[in-house]
């Protein structure tokens, strides 16, 4: 049985708890710490509002419930879909969101998927590139690929590549491009700087795998560098790989929000920079609760997945039958590796399994 | 068969790029013979695994070949290009690697590892390898190959793996088998079982093994020729027994010397323990701590008693999982027993690992970690980086109040001095430091605070034989020194039999056999004990009538 | 980043590529040290370096090629260029300091009572480093920007919040790590009590990979600090802040493209800088 029940309750408990705090941490901050919004945007004189219409607006909106029952409404609402009114507008959160989101979902995919070619096609070039000869430089400057992509900002990144390619060389229509055409330079925004962190974690894990005992056993049957990388290297720094995937999440929305607004692309991304400038906060907590959301269920995901494809974590939970819940940590903590990894930490958490099993045999002491 | 041995190195130097030093290897020369095998035994850095490396083009990037031939039959291995090195690596010549925990692909099943070489070579289809794969994992001793083929590695112990490995290595019927170490990662049982296989193999199918050691006592017993590697250059070569009997040059002499298993006698045992009939110092009584158990295993300690009498040396050994760690840290206080006692002296040491003490219980507890130090394993890490060997063996001091400021000083250099270490070491930090040395400042440490038990847990396991042997005479001398009582915690038998009056034997969390040392080895009630006893290597020179003089009157040498 | 880190694995094994990227990091280094030594001067005494106004750009013409005189040009308003990317120095590398600061502080504080107390205490600590985590890091910088208004310091708190997560997990792992080492057992073993071996062994030997943390971390705050001026919610016009002069110069991709493009390429240099110098600490340190 490769996911027994036990472990995915756990991970999905785990993953709605992390939710519900999340969006308690959200409102808190978005909702209450703000107190009293309604106020002081429709005591506005200039709207000339009466007063009793300041109460019925009050009213409707539930703003004089206290704290507690607004934190449930605001939560029961979240529930059945239904975000609040946007201050500025007074649309419908939800509706605002939903226009906006195919389109930031197309970008999203895009870039994802670039980035994931631009990493792969990187990484395996710096480690199996000429490591000798005229051109062992093109695999030393491939190998700081990840460090400069990294350092690039990327409103930067978007207004270079609208001079280069739609002033410069005119490839790309700034006035009114096809569907198609408006994807292409929104899309390499967002991907080169998310390439970088799963280039180098892959980078990483490759020369890891490259320098383990099994690779040297197989290159002693007689393997060729082509066989090692397809058969034996590629699976096992993957694994790695998959984990980043989950936590470049934020990165992509962070590229969203830049991106769509460099390039005017109506999608949540510029949704959340007018609410942020407009203090529209119902729109904000939307948004930063869907998003937490998407992080959440990718991670988890990505979690449930790791079992499936890293056979030593599936069988170690079913034979030593009752440490379930500590080997379900094994993933997430190769996956805070990774994030870790991202930002050039190690965290070292082989050592750390095996100085937290060492805990267990020695109570330690004063 | 002598005309044309099946590999012939002659005059091989590897030089590492940049190194600055001397190269790895000079000039060295050697053969395999068909259906023998040749032991290349040596100390960490001698060059031995570089040589392995070089017969089989494995050599990392830095290091190259800048003199000598290796040959394989008619083939001329230093003229290999990488196409020609695929044909012969894994057809001609198989390897087996000294770590079996990471030389397995942990994604893939150990049937698959075994048939990538006949995969690799296209020697036959998905069918065939099938039935080859399982044909091969019973060749080599492994009990239910079709379930086992669809196993993973990590659902193996140790001693499978290896065996997984050897199968993967022979899958091509080489003409020669490159074994790199491939025991020094298990136990001793599993490691004669390892060593069987080989033997078997190489008779069964005439292939040559190049066995490369550090441990001169497998090499003796199992080798044809033996070659003695020390920093790049072959000190020693020739045919195994005469190597052992008559050793020619005086390293090997004391390699011979310092190698525990080749240790006839036992030390003479102290005399007035046996003369004073006291209370033991230290008793355990039914100590238990089970942290999981699986079937027959206990992990951790069940119904553990011994007991031991002051200035006398214990010794506690098994495999590994057997318990003998957790034993040692509930003597040393850093453990509380689930149940069972532990007393040492006027102290329970169970006591000090709850927590929840009041000052009284703080005060006591000093006084406790005074009496009884713990040493660990590996002497890398016993040491904080950061601290320099003074404020090291400056903190007990501190700690338990000994001493005042000024006489501190003198305190730690006199320490230093005991465990035969200069002055000008109190300033530098551990990095600097060698293995021997730091694990020397570790012993400091623990005595400086005057300790009347020491606990040893594998103290001597990391480090190479030469200064294994000089660490248990210093340990040796400073027992009968300072009335010391010692207890060694111990894989390694022929360690124990070296510096224990007494010894207990465990095994999967129980304590299976206990007595004086001569009288268990000599008399081994258990089959674990006989197996353990068994698992000892057995040198030829040994076996028969030689002369162990030369090598125990160089004993006290060792120490310097 | 930890390319370097990528570097010091593969010296083990592959020893030829070794000493070229060794020397290769070394040389990187030097020039990334001189770098961030330009761009602390630009911060501490911008005056030195130019002779314009930062804000007040008088009669020179708008919208200057780069030349001798005007380096990077000049802007909309004829401010030069060069000399508002050397002001907005001080602004930038100030407010990644107080983002740091913050990570820095609260994180470790975090990190090293979850790792040294373990039990609920770090059960708790940990699960909510997780929650803070799992918001993506621009909108909870978002969030907090909101809540705080628009400023260079509240940006800057902004983005130190969002990098809570990174220090408490390291600072974290390193206490549990060096908690259990021998060494630390052996302090206990020659009588320390668990103040004295919190203060002379965990965390001595803790801090020095959490400090190269904070350098590596500087240019992600460089960034994420620009990208907040970038979209209006930093630094207020007219002061230059380098995020906002791109945003300004962005009107102009078409005519002036210098406006961008040269502070673009200034910002880059100083972030991977840092990440260059954060990579040699941790190197060294580790």
């Amino acid at each position: 049985m490769i996911l027994d029940t036990r472990y995915l309750l756990l991970r999905l408990g785990q993953a709605v708890l992390v939710l519900l705090l999340a969006f308690t941490a959200a409102f808190v901050l978005l909702s209450l710490i703000p107190g009293d919004g309604l106020t002081a945007r429709f005591a506005d004189p200039a709207l000339g509002l009466s007063s009793e219409q300041i109460t019925q607006i009050r009213e409707a909106t539930g703003a004089d419930e206290s704290w507690f029952s607004r934190y449930l409404l605001s939560l029961t609402g979240f529930l059945t879909g239904d975000f609040g009114y946007s201050v500025q507008t007074g649309a419908a959160v939800s509706t605002i969101i939903a226009a906006a989101l195919p389109s930031t979902a197309v970008l999203a995919v895009s870039g994802f998927l670039t980035a994931l070619v631009l990493a792969v096609a990187i990484a395996v070039a710096a480690t199996y590139g000429p490591a000798t000869g005229p051109f062992a430089w093109v695999r030393r400057a491939l190998d700081s690929v990840p460090s400069l992509f990294i350092s690039v900002p990327v409103f930067w990144l978007g207004i270079l590549l609208i001079q280069v390619f739609s002033f410069q060389f005119g490839f790309v229509s700034v006035v009114s491009p096809g569907p198609a055409e408006a994807l292409v330079l929104p899309t390499l925004t967002v991907a080169v700087p998310l390439s970088a962190p799963i280039t180098q974690v892959l980078i990483r894990s490759i020369t890891e795998v490259q320098a383990s005992g099994f690779v040297k056993v197989t290159t002693a049957k007689g393997a060729s560098e082509m066989w090692m990388l397809v058969h034996t290297v590629a699976r096992n720094a993957v694994l790695p790989g998959l984990t980043i995937i989950g936590l470049v999440f934020g990165e992509l929305v962070a590229g969203a929000v830049v991106t769509e607004t460099v390039f005017g692309r109506n999608g949540i991304g510029l949704i959340t920079a007018q609410a942020v400038t407009h203090r529209d906060n119902p729109i904000l907590l939307a948004v930063v609760v869907i998003a937490t959301f998407g992080y959440v269920i990718i991670n988890l995901a990505v979690d449930l997945l790791y079992p499936v494809i890293d056979v030593r974590l599936r069988t170690q939970r079913t034979t030593a039958s009752g440490k379930g819940l500590k080997n379900s940590d094994a993933s997430t903590r190769s996956a805070l590796t990774a994030t870790a990894a991202s930002v050039g930490v190690d965290l070292d958490w082989t050592d750390d399994t095996a100085a937290e099993t060492s805990t267990e045999t020695k109570a330690t002491n004063p | 068969m002598t005309a044309s041995p099946l590999l012939h190195i002659d005059g091989l130097t590897v030089d590492y790029a940049r190194r600055g030093g001397s190269p790895a290897v000079r000039g060295l020369d050697l053969t395999v013979d068909s259906g023998a095998m040749t032991a290349v035994v040596g100390e960490s850095g001698s060059g031995k695994s570089t040589t392995a490396n070089a017969v089989i083009g494995l050599l990392p990037s830095s290091a190259r070949i800048t003199a000598g031939q290796i040959r394989l039959g008619d083939l001329d291995l230093t003229r290999m290009g990488p196409v020609g090195w695929r044909g012969v690596r894994g057809a001609q010549i198989g390897y087996v690697p000294q770590d079996p925990g990471s030389s397995l692909n942990p994604l893939q099943t150990t049937g698959k590892s075994v048939a990538e070489a006949l995969r690799i070579h296209r020697r036959t289809n998905r069918a065939e390898a099938r039935d080859r794969v399982i044909e091969l994992l019973g060749r080599v001793g492994i009990d239910r190959p079709e379930k086992r083929a669809d196993q993973f590695p990590h659902e193996l112990s140790g001693g499978m793996r290896q065996r997984v490995l050897i199968a993967a290595a022979i899958a091509l019927r080489p003409r020669l088998l490159i074994a790199d170490e491939p025991t020094s990662a298990l136990d001793v049982t599993v490691q004669k079982q390892v060593l069987d296989l080989l033997d078997e193999l190489r008779a069964e199918t005439g292939m040559g093994i190049l066995f490369i050691t550090h441990d001169l006592a497998v090499a003796g017993e199992r080798a044809d020729d033996v070659l003695v590697m020390q920093a790049g250059t072959v000190v020693e070569s020739g045919e195994a027994g005469r190597i052992f009997s008559r050793p020619e040059t005086e390293y090997t002499s004391r390699l011979l010397a310092d190698a525990p298993a080749l240790q006839t006698k036992a030390r003479p045992s102290l005399p007035e323990a046996a003369a004073f009939p006291m209370r033991p110092f230290v008793s355990v009584d039914s100590l238990t701590q089970v942290f999981d158990r699986s079937g027959d295993q206990v992990i951790g300690v069940e119904d553990v008693s011994f007991t031991l009498d002051r200035g006398t040396t214990h010794g506690i050994v098994g495999e590994s999982g057997s318990g003998k760690t957790t034993t040692g840290k509930a003597l040393a206080g850093f453990l509380a027993p689930q149940s069972g006692r532990v007393r040492i002296g006027d102290f329970d040491a169970a006591e000090f690992g709850r927590s929840g003490r009041g000052v009284r219980g703080r005060a006591r507890i000093r006084e406790f970690r005074r009496t009884v130090q713990l040493v660990h394993q590996n002497p890398y890490s016993a040491l904080d980086p950061k601290h320099s060997i003074r404020a090291t063996l400056t903190e007990p001091l501190r700690n338990f109040g000994i001493g005042t400021r000024a006489t501190r000083d003198s305190l730690v250099t006199e320490t230093l001095e005991r465990v035969a270490l200069p002055a000008e070491f109190l300033d530098r930090r551990p990095a600097e430091l060698s293995g021997g040395q730091l694990q020397r400042v570790a012993i400091a440490r623990a005595l400086i605070a005057e300790p009347e038990l020491v606990v040893f847990d594998e103290a001597v396991s990391a480090l190479d034989v030469t200064v294994q042997a000089q660490i248990l005479t210093l340990l040796d001398r400073l027992q009968r020194e300072l009335g010391l009582t010692y207890v060694f915690i111990t894989h390694d038998l022929a360690v124990v039999r070296q510096i224990a009056d007494t010894v207990s034997v465990m095994s999967r969390g129980r304590l299976v056999e206990s007595g004086a040392t001569e009288e268990v080895f000599a008399h081994p009630s258990t089959d674990v004990t006989r197996a353990l006893l068994d698992a000892i290597p057995n040198p030829v020179a040994f076996s028969g009538h030689a002369d162990p003089h030369p090598a125990l009157a160089l004993t006290a040498a060792a120490e310097s | 980043m930890s390319l370097t880190d990528v570097f010091t694995r593969a010296e083990d094994t592959a020893g030829a590529r070794t000493r070229a990227a060794r020397s290769a990091v070394t040389s990187a280094t030097a020039v990334s040290a001189l770098v961030l030594l330009i761009a602390i001067a630009w911060a501490l005494f911008p005056g030195l370096f130019t002779h314009f106004d930062p804000n007040d750009g008088g009669d020179t013409p708008a919208l200057l090629a780069p030349s001798l005189e005007h380096w990077f040009g000049t802007d909309q308003t004829g401010r030069d260029a060069f000399t508002r990317v050397v002001y907005g120095a001080s602004q930038s590398l100030l407010a990644a300091l107080v983002a740091v600061g913050v990570g820095l502080l609260i994180g470790t504080a975090i990190g090293l009572i979850a790792g040294t107390r373990r039990g609920l205490v770090d059960d708790v600590l940990m699960r909510s480093i997780d929650v803070l985590l799992s918001i993506p890091a621009i909108l909870l910088s978002l969030s907090i920007v909101v809540v705080l208004g628009f400023g260079t310091i509240n940006a800057a708190i902004a983005v130190g919040v969002t990098a809570i997560a990174q220090f408490a997990r390291l600072a974290r792992s390193q206490a549990v790590q060096i908690g259990t080492s021998d060494y630390v057992a052996a302090a206990y073993g020659s009588g320390g009590t668990f103040f004295s071996v919190l203060v002379r062994h965990i965390l001595p030997n803790s801090i020095s990979p959490v400090l190269s943390l904070a350098v590596l971390q500087i240019g992600s705050a460089i960034l994420q600090i620009s990208t907040l001026g970038f979209l209006g919610y930093g630094t207020p016009p007219p002061t230059p802040e380098w995020g906002l002069i791109i945003a300004e110069g962005r009107n102009f991709v078409a005519t002036a493209w210098w406006l961008t493009v040269l502070p673009g390429l200034v910002v880059m240099a100083i972030v991977l800088a840092t990440h260059q110098i954060g990579n040699t600490l941790r190197k060294v340190t580790s």
